[in-house]
């Protein structure tokens, strides 16, 4: 009984969704456009759920690193006793004076912070793609500086031709292969789903256990 | 009343023809039409990778990606699930430490039951606390970056859906001199793949990567039949351009539906 719902109303359950999100996303059918929105909160309702086990994990892994001292205790101390005043503050409402302090002046400030590390980031994969180790690298080189030179404003002050050339390479090179790209990656993400509709996606073997 | 959405005429139709192409593409090979997928390099770099891992005796980081498994980076994300897969059954049979990460909790309950059956099938026990959950885009990054840098891992894996901080990971994980194998479908991401990676999977890839890996039929159709659509979608654009260079718009409009 167990390997029958495993095996097939899995795959029923995730047929039918489906569908109905696929033909709702094309027509207008009273009550099934209704239906389909439900559907949607009430998966994102179960996905909050599927936190607990992530959570389980992250607790017993951090407390096993504490209980035997291993090696950077402290920063599990640091892990748990954030995940507990969050949680208690969490607890007494997301729009309760504390949690709102703790998010706007903790988390906030700490995911901005560490949104600013791109620029660096950045900075340092850009120096070692533009190195002209081949004919392909030296292309990108030009072209990127090029691009740089077209859009800083001392680059038009130094030939009012460079803003020209990026318009042009944004316009037409980097559009048209962006385009194909994009077409690929589409027929890709539909073929996907129509495959995980029809029950022989990939998805389906990984919820059956086949691999 | 069934009434079709203005303006989703032509796409629908498009999806229409999609699918039976799919379907064509996937009778044809179960039937036993052979296709063969070309040589990925990323793919077979696989075995460098856990290979590199179990001669310096560090662990390895793979992950499907910061996208969750709903909406359009879904697909992105099962087939970095795919790339996982493989990587926990490599790492299962050299016995190397493998830790697996991602932002999304339904992502995190999958891949520790993959990582779990992969290595249930080399007949070696999975540690299910090496399965990590960082449930933000940036607890995440800092999470994993952390982690690649304290583990001093040999070998870092992220193909799937990226968003931006796939940089603040992989730039991490260069800095180590780890040996990374990276890909996306997301266009904005693509450079920092190329930047950092030693082997890159880009785009469309992606989704064959999975089929490469799997070699099974209703993958490889299905890898198949997007090259058979784009052939026809080519032919589409050359006869659209044809009829545009007359001075005719019906055709261009047909797509206006």
């Amino acid at each position: 009984m167990a390997n029958l719902a495993k095996n097939y109303l899995a795959s029923v359950i995730v047929a039918v969704i489906g569908f109905l999100f696929v033909f709702t996303y094309y027509f207008l059918a009273q009550p099934l456009n209704d239906w389909s929105q439900t559907l949607a909160q009430i998966i994102s309702l179960i996905s909050l759920f599927a936190v607990l086990p992530g959570a389980f994990l992250m607790i017993r892994r951090e407390t096993s690193i504490l209980t035997v001292r291993g090696p950077n205790w402290d920063r599990s101390v640091i892990t748990l006793g954030s995940f507990l005043v969050f949680l208690i503050a969490g607890l007494t409402g997301l729009s309760s004076p504390i949690y709102l302090w703790l998010y706007n002046n903790v988390f906030v400030i700490l995911s901005t912070a560490i949104f600013s590390l791109l620029a660096f980031y950045i900075m340092s994969a850009g120096y070692r793609t533009f190195r002209a180790r081949s004919w392909e690298a030296t292309v990108l080189l030009v072209v990127g500086l090029l691009t740089i030179l077209g859009v800083v404003p001392f680059g038009a002050s130094i030939w009012s031709g460079f803003p020209t050339i990026t318009d042009w390479i944004s316009k037409y090179p980097s559009t048209g292969t962006s385009r194909g790209i994009t077409i690929g990656i589409a027929l890709g993400t539909a073929g996907v789903i129509i495959r995980t509709i029809a029950g022989q996606g990939r998805l389906g073997r990984f919820i059956k256990g086949e691999e | 009343m069934i009434q079709l959405k203005t303006g989703s005429a032509s796409s629908f139709l498009f999806l229409l023809g999609f699918i039976i192409v799919v379907f064509i593409a996937y009778r044809l090979v179960t039937g036993g039409r052979k296709v063969t997928i070309r040589l990925m390099p990323a793919i077979e770099a696989l075995d460098e990778a856990v290979g590199r891992a179990a001669e310096m005796r560090r662990p390895i980081h793979a992950t499907p990606g910061d996208s969750a498994l709903g909406g359009m980076d879904g697909p992105q994300t099962v087939a970095g699930l795919e790339v996982c897969s493989a990587v926990a059954r490599k790492s299962a049979q050299s016995g190397v430490p493998l830790y697996i990460t991602t932002p999304d909790p339904v992502v995190h309950t999958l891949q520790t039951d993959i990582a779990e059956q992969a290595y249930r099938l080399e007949g070696e026990e999975f540690n299910p606390t090496n399965s990590m959950l960082f449930p933000f885009w940036t607890s995440f990054a800092i999470g994993i970056s952390g982690l690649v840098y304290r583990e001093n891992v040999a070998s870092n894996i992220c193909v799937g859906g990226w968003h931006g901080i796939v940089l603040i990971l992989m730039e991490t994980a260069s800095r180590i001199g780890a040996f990374q194998i990276g890909g996306t479908a997301f266009i904005d991401q693509l450079p920092w793949f190329v930047a950092c990676c030693d082997y890159y999977v880009l785009g469309e890839e992606v989704f064959a990567a999975g089929a490469y890996l799997s070699q099974n039929p209703s993958d490889i159709s299905a890898v198949w039949s997007q090259d058979i659509f784009k052939l026809i979608i080519i032919a589409i654009m050359a006869l659209g351009i044809l009829i545009g260079l007359t001075g005719s718009t019906w055709f261009s409009n047909l797509f206006k539906m």
